[in-house]
């Protein structure tokens, strides 16, 4: 028995919360049931950026999807890496991205008409977002413009709060590129702000 | 507040999920983990190849399968069914194989005209398929796995602890009606098929790899344009499990057949040995079909040696071969009937 398997065995009685993320997956290998934990502690923060991007039901399926094609493909995580975050998020931008049309409609229309349909799903915000501000509109005019790729990267830094290295291993390109595409999104961004461009005074460019 | 602060403010009061919709999703993985399903399998195990050697019998000439051949994406026509000098593709970025192509177009051909002929059978969208799934893995005991899952997708059913389970699927996507729907909705012309194909599994390494990471068959990403277009097609066929539309079936044999490098082996057998002829890529997995009727009646994989898992920083190899059936397929009047 190699030390793998005698930590597999010192590890069946551990509480989940002792291992990380790598570590769950690896057991998950032998014991699929283990990987439950794993959406146990992403899951929510997940379904969370699904239904910003894409509203609550099809926050449902995507987040499923999500999961099930990670446990899919778990005997392909690398273990090196302990955080599954950027893997999750990368997944789960993929199954987004597959859903592009329903996205940018929705941007589209929050834009012309102030009324986002992300929200309607969530009965007491509807009152708030009919009366967005003029602002939020050319936000979401400025988002549904961007390109997928630029826009995976906008919304990972700013709703999903991954760095820089974090989304660079999520989509699978180099961080170089990351700040590229962002920078290039932030531009649009403000360039879709015109007038009142926040960034006017004395704003770094950097988060 | 600066532009990115501002993007953060947009949708900020989007509430997190409710519990029942995160209870939901996750006995959906659980439902997955516990329980080999349709679209759930094991990995296959990488490594040293012994056993594979043993089942497999290359029924033609020209050379062993190389698991990597060069091809653009780029090449601006499709050779036809038969073998052409053109088929050894761009630059003649590989040999032409030949009397391989053609005698995999020959038998590809014969199977096209084969299920053509065959009637068109189509479930009603509230009857149930039964199913038996089985697969083996050098190594593993072997998994056998039964399901109920009706037409349209909406409704699946399985036996737990001698209790059968029924349980209503929100969109049915992935259901054996979309399945059907999505052979039927493909061209004729097997240059628009595989156009398609490309289409769907894209023109990069890295998009074949984020395609595949969710297909049955690519358990080893595509490594050129016609590894992925094979498998999506493959995925097709195998998703079709309950019932294909004759034509769309023959169309896709026809587009397999002008896939460069595509070779088929005789005398491989399925999960639960029955013996059919082998369609292959990449000549690691095969789509296996009845040599008769020319239905899929299977997926064989066999490891390779060139790769291996890491595990903590160490490489792990495993050797063996790994190979699925749709062992039973029945039209029934209700969930729990075989």
């Amino acid at each position: 028995m190699t030390a793998r398997h005698r930590r597999y065995a010192e590890d069946q009685g551990a509480a989940d919360t002792r291992l990380d993320d790598a570590a769950l997956i690896e057991r998950s290998w032998h014991e699929p049931e283990a990987f439950a934990a794993l959406y146990d502690r992403h899951a929510a923060p997940i379904y969370r950026f699904a239904g910003r991007r894409l509203g609550d039901q099809m926050a449902d399926d995507v987040v499923a999807e999500t999961f099930l094609a990670a446990f899919r493909r778990r005997k392909r995580y690398d273990l090196l890496r302990a955080d599954a975050r950027p893997w999750l998020y990368g997944i789960a931008a993929n199954v987004i991205g597959k859903h592009r049309r329903a996205e940018v409609r929705m941007l589209r229309a929050f834009s012309r008409t102030g009324a986002d349909p992300v929200a309607a799903g969530h009965a007491d915000l509807v009152d708030s977002r009919v009366c967005a501000a003029a602002v939020q509109r050319d936000l979401a005019a400025a988002l549904a413009g961007l390109s997928a790729g630029d826009r995976d990267v906008l919304l990972l830094i700013a709703w999903a709060d991954l760095s820089y290295e974090e989304t660079a291993a999520a989509l699978g390109i180099p961080v170089g590129t990351v700040r590229s595409r962002l920078n290039r999104a932030r531009r649009k961004v403000r360039e879709a702000l015109g007038g009142q461009d926040p960034t006017s005074s004395n704003q770094e460019l950097d988060p | 507040m600066n532009d990115l602060d501002l993007v953060r403010t947009m949708r900020a009061d989007v509430p997190p999920p409710a519990p029942a919709r995160l209870a939901a999703g996750r006995n959906r993985i659980l439902a997955a983990a516990s329980r080999p399903r349709r679209y759930w399998r094991l990995a296959l195990p990488v490594g040293a190849v012994a056993a594979a050697a043993s089942i497999v019998c290359v029924a033609v000439l020209g050379g062993t399968a190389t698991p990597s051949r060069p091809w653009s994406a780029a090449t601006p026509s499709r050779p036809g069914t038969t073998a052409t000098p053109s088929r050894s593709g761009p630059a003649g970025s590989h040999p032409p194989p030949v009397l391989r192509a053609s005698l995999a177009a020959q038998i590809l051909t014969v199977a096209a005209r084969t299920v053509a002929a065959e009637p068109a059978a189509r479930p009603g969208d509230q009857q149930w398929i039964y199913t038996r799934f089985v697969q083996t893995q050098t190594g593993t005991p072997d998994q056998s796995d039964e399901n109920w899952i009706r037409f349209d997708g909406l409704e699946q059913a399985y036996y737990q602890d001698g209790q059968l389970i029924v349980q209503p699927e929100s969109t049915g996507s992935g259901g054996p009606l979309d399945s059907y729907d999505a052979l039927a909705a493909l061209p004729a012309a097997p240059a628009a098929i595989l156009a398609e194909a490309r289409r769907v599994v894209g023109t990069t390494q890295r998009e074949w790899e984020n395609w595949s990471s969710g297909s049955v068959v690519a358990e080893l990403a595509p490594g050129t344009v016609g590894d992925a277009e094979f498998d999506y097609l493959a995925q097709l066929l195998w998703d079709a499990y309950a019932a294909a539309p004759p034509a769309a079936l023959a169309h896709v044999y026809r587009a397999m057949a002008d896939i460069p490098g595509v070779t088929v082996t005789r005398g491989l057998v399925n999960a639960v040995g029955r013996s059919g002829i082998g369609v292959s890529a990449n000549g690691v997995s095969w789509l296996l079909l009845d040599p008769r009727t020319y239905q899929v009646i299977g997926l064989n994989e066999r490891a390779i040696s060139n790769q291996s898992v890491m595990v903590k920083g160490a490489p792990i190899t495993f050797s063996g071969t790994i190979t699925m059936a749709w062992a039973d397929v029945a039209v029934v009047a209700a969930p729990g009937q075989r």
